[in-house]
């Protein structure tokens, strides 16, 4: 009798903890030298050059819109995502300092004050800076499979919870460079987007992240 | 002349000025055509531009036409994020969601009277009032207070623009373009009492 209970109890368990994993993934061995590694990998990456197509899910209405665009970053804290189809859209981050240009103005502002247009970013340069894990604004898991780690960020705000319910970060497990983010809103909406074409540590202007 | 004068100190001196629909020509007799003209769309994606007082806004609004007929408006920013979805229904209007900043009375309905203007909602089409002025038609609704114009050319093959107005003064302009079938392919719409408008641009995919 007592065998049979513990085995019930096991197998709850088990199943418990298979729902809160993302398919395909297992928690991370050893979370702490995970955190080393992506450490030292964002000391080495001095920049990033790349493309990115963005996939927003609107699943109520079976709807996607699918934009695309560049991505470029360089240390400290320099960001350049340019939509370019099928609309345009600059969005520059340069320490604290934001502009964004769209079909009728050019904006800047003080990162400070405008919280959600540079979270999503923030979180770029966290992870390639090595940082992801030490965001207070979220709390994080790190699961792992042969090919990717992968960072899950929970808002533990208010304000972000009302756009945010889970923030998915996929790294390459070989050279820890973020292949994808998934922002997965309360309303079970997604947006995905997924970089290619990346090149690390190749020359980037400065002139790049200012839209002067 | 004397007269004249007397009118336009009154006008000036109670704040007001006349009508400026004073020079339409109702026509009685005339048959409806408006209903042929109500979009008829899939999904239509805009690329949009907020002003108001001072503060800019962008993103993409997305009008889709659901099965059981009724259209539903979704306003993302250009990185994916939802600001709103609503509903507009024969059973009535309904906020699907909306970010907490921007879920306010007074916001909300201002965004469902816009919105509503531009896919005719809410309105008996087959029941204008009918006034001529030159070339053009306007077709009139009463809204609550207000006047709605749907203005049309002679042949009623396209919407140019449409108006609301309180009895004085005109409150709301939106010009269409690109209009022959289905939603506009670009949209201006400025109210004329304070700053606001909005300018939407038909995305191709």
């Amino acid at each position: 009798m007592f065998r049979s209970v513990i085995s019930i109890f096991l197998f709850v368990c088990m199943g418990l903890v298979a729902k809160s994993q993302p398919k395909g993934f297992h928690a991370i061995p050893d979370p702490a030298a995970f955190k080393i590694k992506l450490a030292e990998i964002g000391k080495a990456t001095q920049t990033i050059k790349s493309n990115f197509i963005q996939e927003k899910n609107i699943q109520v209405v079976s709807e996607k819109i699918i934009s695309k665009g560049t991505f470029r970053f360089k240390k400290q804290n320099k960001v350049r995502m340019e939509y370019v189809h099928p609309y345009h859209y600059l969005l520059i981050i340069n320490n604290d300092k934001v502009q964004i240009k769209d079909d009728q103005k050019t904006n800047s502002f003080s990162s400070k004050s405008n919280k959600l247009f540079t979270i999503i970013n923030n979180i770029i340069i966290d992870c390639v800076q090595g940082t992801a894990l030490d965001n207070k604004d979220f709390s994080s898991t790190v699961y792992t499979n042969d090919k990717n780690y992968l960072l899950v960020l929970k808002p533990v705000k208010k304000g972000l919870q009302d756009f945010f319910a889970s923030i998915s970060v996929y790294l390459d497990i070989k050279d820890g460079s973020v292949i994808k983010i998934e922002l997965l809103e309360p309303s079970g909406d997604n947006t995905v987007i997924t970089f290619t074409d990346k090149e690390i540590n190749v020359p980037i202007s400065d002139a790049e992240f200012s839209t002067d | 002349m004397r007269n004249s004068v007397l009118i336009s100190i009154l006008f000036l001196s109670l704040g007001c000025s006349p009508s400026p629909y004073v020079h339409l020509t109702k026509q009685e007799g005339k048959a409806p055509c408006l209903q042929s003209l109500r979009p008829q769309f899939s999904t239509v994606l805009y690329n949009a531009q907020v002003n108001v007082s001072g503060n800019h806004l962008s993103g993409l609004l997305l009008f889709k036409t659901m099965p059981d007929s009724s259209i539903r408006a979704i306003f993302t920013n250009e990185m994916g994020v939802s600001f709103f979805d609503f509903e507009f229904a024969k059973t009535g209007f309904r906020v699907v969601s909306c970010i907490s900043k921007m879920n306010k009375k007074v916001v909300i309905n201002r965004l469902r009277s816009d919105l509503s203007l531009l896919i005719m909602y809410g309105l008996k089409l087959d029941q204008p009032e009918i006034f001529l002025a030159g070339n053009e038609t306007y077709y009139s609704f009463v809204l609550k207070n207000e006047h709605v114009y749907y203005v049309t050319d002679v042949t009623c093959s396209r919407i140019s623009r449409i108006e609301t107005a309180s009895k004085r003064k005109k409150k709301i302009q939106v010009n269409l373009t690109g209009n022959d079938s289905g939603m506009p392919d670009s949209v201006y719409l400025a109210h004329q009492s304070f700053e606001y408008n909005i300018t939407l641009k038909k995305i191709i995919r």
